[in-house]
């Protein structure tokens, strides 16, 4: 009988007490799906999530006894995620942050049409549409990780996607014209 | 959606949110960024840290202080010890001349007899531009200068209070050991009381200012001890050394410039008149500050020459009768004003300490304070800690029923 593996809060525990494995371990749990949250606010650029993640990893380290246990390590961790993400868009200047709607530079971006209607929306529609179609995030926990009541990222989701459809049906017309 | 269907856009923004490349640990590259970065901020760290304990910032302000009070009383000139008193048993300390005060007196003396013969008028001062030499480098070749003073000038002055029934005969003996043929004199004498008879008789007080040769002064006093009871002595040493060296420089220099204009009123008979009027004007100016200088200087040469010793002669205070003793009524009513003027007494006396403490210990009194606040409030914030339910920590587990314990 295999025992069964350490929570998320102990593995952060034993790291706060000097096991740095326990990091690695905890890093094998969430660094995959958190490089794919950080990918798609960032348009597919691969580089940039990497540096988001890293920092996020680097936040952990340091303030990591400031967590306090009210939610989920995997919800603080993707909440750190998030906000380094915003950080690191809102320090990019303009031209860099729409220099992904180049259909030049797309081509190299799987999907690069989803990511250029995604870049129309409003960053907390975006936001919320990201999170909630990562896979295996659940609305409860998506909910948290961007702060709001659970009733409101339902609507905020219901009116993400209409405009996301809005979006993209306009540009299939334009590209049938 | 017309284009899209809703399970077709769910699964691109799933693949969009997905990563298909391989794990970077992008975690150890983390840790060793934070482990190069933490050896770079130790020092800063710790030193932020400390600064934002309030006690640290009072404690380290009140080092700066102190160092600062230690800086600038080393920085400080040591100032010489002019007009203090000195013991009767100790002479005064030799005061040791400086060099630089002497060529500063001497600058200074140069510089404003410079700016007087600058106001002479052009025509006039071409003529004794060789001898102009004032406005020149003031200073002369070391040979040429006249030497420093070796001898202090001290004005000394002693008081002595003597006792002696018989307050007259003290007097006289006191003002005979004056040598007037050798300068000294009495500079005043004065004999009061002695009118009343019995208990109202108003005792009889003399006081003699006496001007000896200084160096008679210790003689004089020997001799002034022996003629009545000594109550009280004091002697004091004035050291006027430097007033009486720049007078000397300001006064030579003041002599030069006469010099100098008398030449070039000599030199020129035939200048116009109105330059002739002004130069008179500059020598009179120059010839009045010469008198005011000279007479402070003899001024000065006459209080150090002669010292000053005050004679004050008393009659010895009268031995009051011896009381009788008091009736016990009265030794009561003494008893209780003694008391109430001892306990009255006792008590000004300990709020004046109490007022010296707080005072005196001002400042330590404010570091104590800020660390007892300091103490106090991290003693109630462990307090608090302590007394707070973890949120963590699983609720204690109900008690386990026991066989003998009643049904409820």
């Amino acid at each position: 009988m295999t025992p069964d593996p350490p929570q998320d809060a102990d593995l952060l525990q034993r790291f706060l007490a000097g096991d740095r494995g326990a990091l690695g371990e905890l890093a094998a749990r969430y660094e995959r799906s958190m490089l794919g949250v950080a990918c798609g606010m960032f348009r597919g650029d691969p580089d940039a999530a990497r540096d988001a993640v890293q920092s996020t990893w680097l936040r952990v380290i340091r303030y990591g006894r400031t967590f306090k246990g009210k939610s989920s390590v995997k919800t603080w961790l993707y909440t750190i995620l998030l906000n380094e993400c915003r950080a690191a868009l809102a320090s990019l200047p303009a031209q860099l942050r729409l220099a992904t709607r180049n259909p030049a530079d797309q081509r190299a971006v799987p999907d690069a049409e989803l990511h250029l209607a995604l870049d129309l929306l409003p960053q907390r529609e975006r936001e919320v549409l990201l999170v909630c179609y990562h896979p295996g995030m659940t609305h409860a926990i998506a909910a948290e990780v961007l702060g709001i009541p659970l009733g409101t990222l339902k609507s905020r989701l219901h009116s993400a996607l209409e405009d996301l459809r809005a979006i993209m049906r306009t540009s299939e017309h334009e590209v049938v014209r | 959606m017309s284009g899209t269907p809703p399970d077709q856009l769910a699964e691109r923004l799933a693949r969009a949110t997905a990563w298909t490349g391989d794990t970077p640990g992008l975690w150890a590259k983390a840790l060793e960024a934070d482990s190069k970065d933490r050896r770079a901020r130790t020092i800063p760290d710790a030193a932020t840290r400390l600064w934002r304990r309030p006690w640290a910032r009072a404690a380290m302000f009140v080092l700066a202080g102190s160092i600062l009070a230690l800086v600038a009383a080393s920085l400080a000139p040591p100032r010489p010890r002019v007009g203090g008193s000195a013991s009767v048993a100790s002479p005064p300390a030799q005061y040791e001349y400086s060099v630089n005060e002497q060529w500063r007196a001497d600058q200074e003396g140069t510089s404003r007899a410079a700016d007087r013969l600058a106001r002479v008028p052009v025509e006039m001062s071409a003529a004794i531009a060789p001898s102009a030499a004032p406005a020149s480098p003031p200073t002369p070749p070391p040979d040429a200068r006249e030497p420093f003073p070796t001898d202090r000038v001290v004005i000394r002055k002693a008081s002595i209070d003597l006792e002696s029934k018989d307050v007259r005969a003290v007097a006289a003996k006191a003002s005979l050991l004056v040598n007037e043929a050798t300068g000294e004199y009495i500079e005043s004498s004065t004999v009061t009381g002695g009118g009343g008879e019995g208990p109202a008789r108003i005792p009889l007080n003399a006081s003699l200012t006496l001007r000896v040769r200084s160096e008679r002064l210790s003689d004089v006093l020997n001799r002034l001890r022996d003629l009545g009871a000594v109550t009280a002595e004091n002697l004091d040493g004035q050291d006027v050394t430097t007033e009486a060296v720049d007078l000397d420089a300001r006064l030579r220099n003041e002599q030069r410039v006469e010099t100098e204009l008398l030449e070039l009123l000599g030199a020129r008979t035939n200048a116009p008149l109105k330059d002739v009027l002004e130069l008179r004007e500059q020598i009179a100016k120059v010839r009045e500050q010469i008198e005011l200088l000279s007479a402070r200087r003899d001024r000065l040469s006459h209080l150090a020459s002669l010292a000053t010793i005050l004679v004050i002669v008393r009659e010895p205070l009268a031995t009051p009768d011896q009381p009788r003793p008091a009736a016990l009524g009265g030794h009561l009513g003494e008893s209780l004003d003694r008391a109430w003027t001892d306990g009255s007494r006792a008590l000004v006396d300990s709020l004046a300490w109490l007022l010296r403490v707080l005072i005196a210990g001002a400042v330590w009194w404010i570091v104590v304070a800020v660390a007892a606040t300091w103490a106090y409030r991290a003693a109630r914030r462990n307090a608090q800690r302590q007394a707070a339910p973890t949120p963590s920590a699983p609720a204690p587990p109900p008690p386990i029923p026991s066989a003998h314990d009643p049904a409820p």
